[in-house]
């Protein structure tokens, strides 16, 4: 057994004629927090949404927990333990901050319809045991999600947004953790509480694994141990942030220009 | 004890005004009185004082409330007893209401908008007028009840899996082909009986009963026709039972879900697939009901009953009514099922005005009569309040 709980082998993702993902490999180790990073367009979603299910990649495999999940559906891969936020806020918009975080708990509380009709003190149950959990985690986060439970999602100032999202994520117990920029739309003062609630998810679930992508350095800087660099579909360096940073390829990449200039 | 007098009141006004309005017989009365309860319900519902202290009312004391409704809609069709024509109508009011909660479960639901939702209640309809005219099987009533709705679910799934992908007007058209395909089969088979339809289909016999049959309560002779509106309302509160338990289960907030983003579901873990097909089967299954009533009611069906007009007055009856809100469903359903006989006087100016109705509608009120409320779970108890 590797202590690896996330493998991605050569993986190519293309879209009619573009490779947006080139021949990438990398691994992730359990209970790391592990940053991707790179320019517009480098390709750091598209692995985000092959490791979620989103999109199969056309060659290469992927492994999480030494099981091949490549080209498994979402929803089931929910249940193997991998949750995600998306690059916008996809928040049940018209559903109240409660729903979404219940929501998030689908896989582990199963409810068939012959429950539903049949079996209300099973239904009433379930749903007094998730509303507690669903409290608690949203009182880690913020104590004012709970005071808006019954409010439209949508209805949320943007920062409380982003941490339902992460809620409702956390809300299936996974193993690993996608974030696709949990910073979006962050003022600064916003984003440095967002890093010391990054921090805190890893002492709430002991053992989590996070991915993250961001664009905001200091974040990457502050809470990643390692760090992947993506350009134009390719990994071009891995490593530490401080060694990434100091990385010419990646100086390049970012600044523009060849690496012979 | 102020608030179980509110609710008391109101719910009688409610019984009086309608019962007023369905009599009255001079047309411009009728507006008159139309207007002002327009009125009525616009200022109350501006007034906060107003409108808190109702809300209040009625949300501590809810099951009062909820039995005293029961018990007023048992009484409402007692005051037509002259006319079994209003009776008539009103049993079809109660028929749409049942469905148009079946049809909430797809549009309502899970935005899927099934523009052929007719074709599931004529082929209950059918499946009834075929066992019990045409062949003249004689199974037990709840049977052929049961058999209409399994009929109409297998149509009903065999839509679900080849539109499994689809969403928006692409669904939408898909759902109108087939409700011609239905509606253009029934006319053109020799089988069905073609455009000529079933006839004399015989009345429901229940446990001992014709509900063709004339009774003599307390020395009143009572309409045959209200014994079908008692049937049809036990079926229509056990239908909207049922609707209410899977709306505020997990099935129901994972059909929300569903609609709200697909994306955004699917990275919940939810499997759409079971979803979508749980509302087609459920949603069907409770047409199916509403045609094995309508079927014996009428005595004669024909393709003509279950055509793309009627689906879309069905679509128009939900979203009238309030998407995803049960009583704001049986409200829109009740009113455009009855709206026509009112108009009659207009003559042929009738149809004119129910479509000037539901675009006014659209226009000032898109969310519906009673909009759908947000879950507040009061239901599970033992759970504190904000």
């Amino acid at each position: 057994m590797s202590e690896n709980i996330l493998r991605v082998e050569n993986i190519t993702i293309q879209f009619g004629g573009l490779k947006a993902v080139e021949d990438v490999s990398f691994e992730v180790k359990k209970g790391e927090i592990y940053g991707i990073i790179g320019p517009n367009g480098a390709g750091k979603t598209t692995i985000l949404n092959a490791i979620s299910g989103i999109y199969t990649p056309v060659t290469g495999k992927i492994y999480f927990k030494d099981k091949d999940i490549t080209g498994v559906e979402p929803h089931i891969l929910v249940e193997w333990g991998i949750a995600r936020t998306f690059q916008n806020s996809r928040l049940f918009w018209d559903l109240s901050v409660l729903d979404n975080v219940l929501l998030g708990m689908h896989t582990r509380k199963k409810m068939g319809l012959f429950r539903a009709i049949f079996n209300r003190d099973y239904v009433n149950q379930e749903f007094r045991d998730s509303i507690k959990e669903a409290e608690e985690l949203m009182t880690f986060f913020n104590p004012e999600l709970v005071e808006r439970k019954f409010h439209d999602a949508k209805s949320l100032p943007h920062a409380d947004k982003r941490r339902l999202e992460i809620c409702r994520a956390l809300a299936s117990n996974p193993d690993l953790i996608l974030l696709d920029e949990p910073s979006a739309g962050m003022d600064p003062a916003e984003t440095r509480v967002l890093m010391e609630e990054l921090k805190k998810i890893q002492e709430l679930r002991e053992n989590i694994t996070m991915i993250i992508i961001e664009h905001d350095m200091r974040l990457i800087g502050g809470v990643t141990d390692r760090v992947l660099v993506l350009d134009h579909g390719k990994k071009i360096s891995e490593g530490t942030f401080a060694q990434v940073s100091s990385d010419p390829r990646v100086i390049s990449a970012y600044l523009g220009g060849s690496l012979d200039a | 004890m102020g608030k179980i007098l509110t609710v008391l009141l109101i719910e009688l006004l409610i019984l009086i005004v309608s019962v007023f309005a369905l009599k009255i017989e001079s047309t411009v009365g009728f507006l008159l009185l139309l207007v002002s309860i327009v009125f009525a319900i616009y200022y109350g519902a501006k007034n906060e004082k107003i409108r808190y202290r109702l809300q209040d009312a009625f949300s501590s004391s809810r099951r009062f409330a909820l039995i005293l409704g029961i018990i007023l809609i048992f009484i409402f069709p007692l005051f037509f007893m002259d006319s079994p024509y209003w009776v008539f109508v009103i049993t079809i009011g109660v028929i749409y209401i049942i469905l148009a909660i079946g049809l909430n479960m797809m549009l309502g639901s899970l935005d899927l908008v099934n523009l052929g939702f007719a074709a599931f209640f004529g082929i209950g309809a059918y499946t009834v007028g075929m066992i019990t005219a045409k062949y003249g099987l004689h199974l037990p009533y709840l049977i052929v009840l049961l058999l209409a709705g399994i009929v109409a679910m297998i149509f009903g799934l065999l839509l679900c899996l080849p539109t499994m992908g689809m969403k928006g007007y692409y669904f939408s058209l898909t759902t109108i082909a087939f409700g011609l395909a239905v509606e253009l089969t029934i006319n053109n088979l020799e089988w069905t009986g073609g455009p000529g339809g079933i006839k004399n289909i015989p009345h429901i016999s229940l446990f001992g009963l014709n509900l063709g049959d004339s009774y003599t309560v307390f020395g009143y002779d009572l309409p045959f026709q209200l014994n079908y509106f008692y049937f049809a309302l036990v079926i229509m509160l056990l239908v909207m039972l049922v609707a209410w338990l899977i709306h505020n289960s997990r099935i129901g907030l994972s059909w929300n879900a569903i609609k709200e983003d697909d994306i955004a579901a699917r990275a919940q873990g939810i499997n759409i697939k079971v979803y979508r097909i749980y509302a087609f089967a459920i949603g069907s299954f409770i047409a199916g009901v509403a045609g094995a009533i309508f079927a014996p009611l009428m005595g004669y069906i024909a393709p003509t009953n279950f055509t793309y007009a009627h689906s879309i007055t069905m679509v128009a009856m939900v979203i009238l009514g309030g998407i995803d809100n049960i009583m704001g469903i049986a409200l829109g359903a009740f009113l455009l099922s009855i709206a026509p006989e009112k108009f009659r006087a207009f003559s042929d100016y009738r149809m004119l005005i129910y479509a000037l109705i539901i675009i006014l509608m659209v226009i000032y009120r898109p969310q519906g009569l009673i909009p759908k409320k947000i879950r507040k779970y009061d239901f599970i108890g033992g759970a504190k309040d904000e």
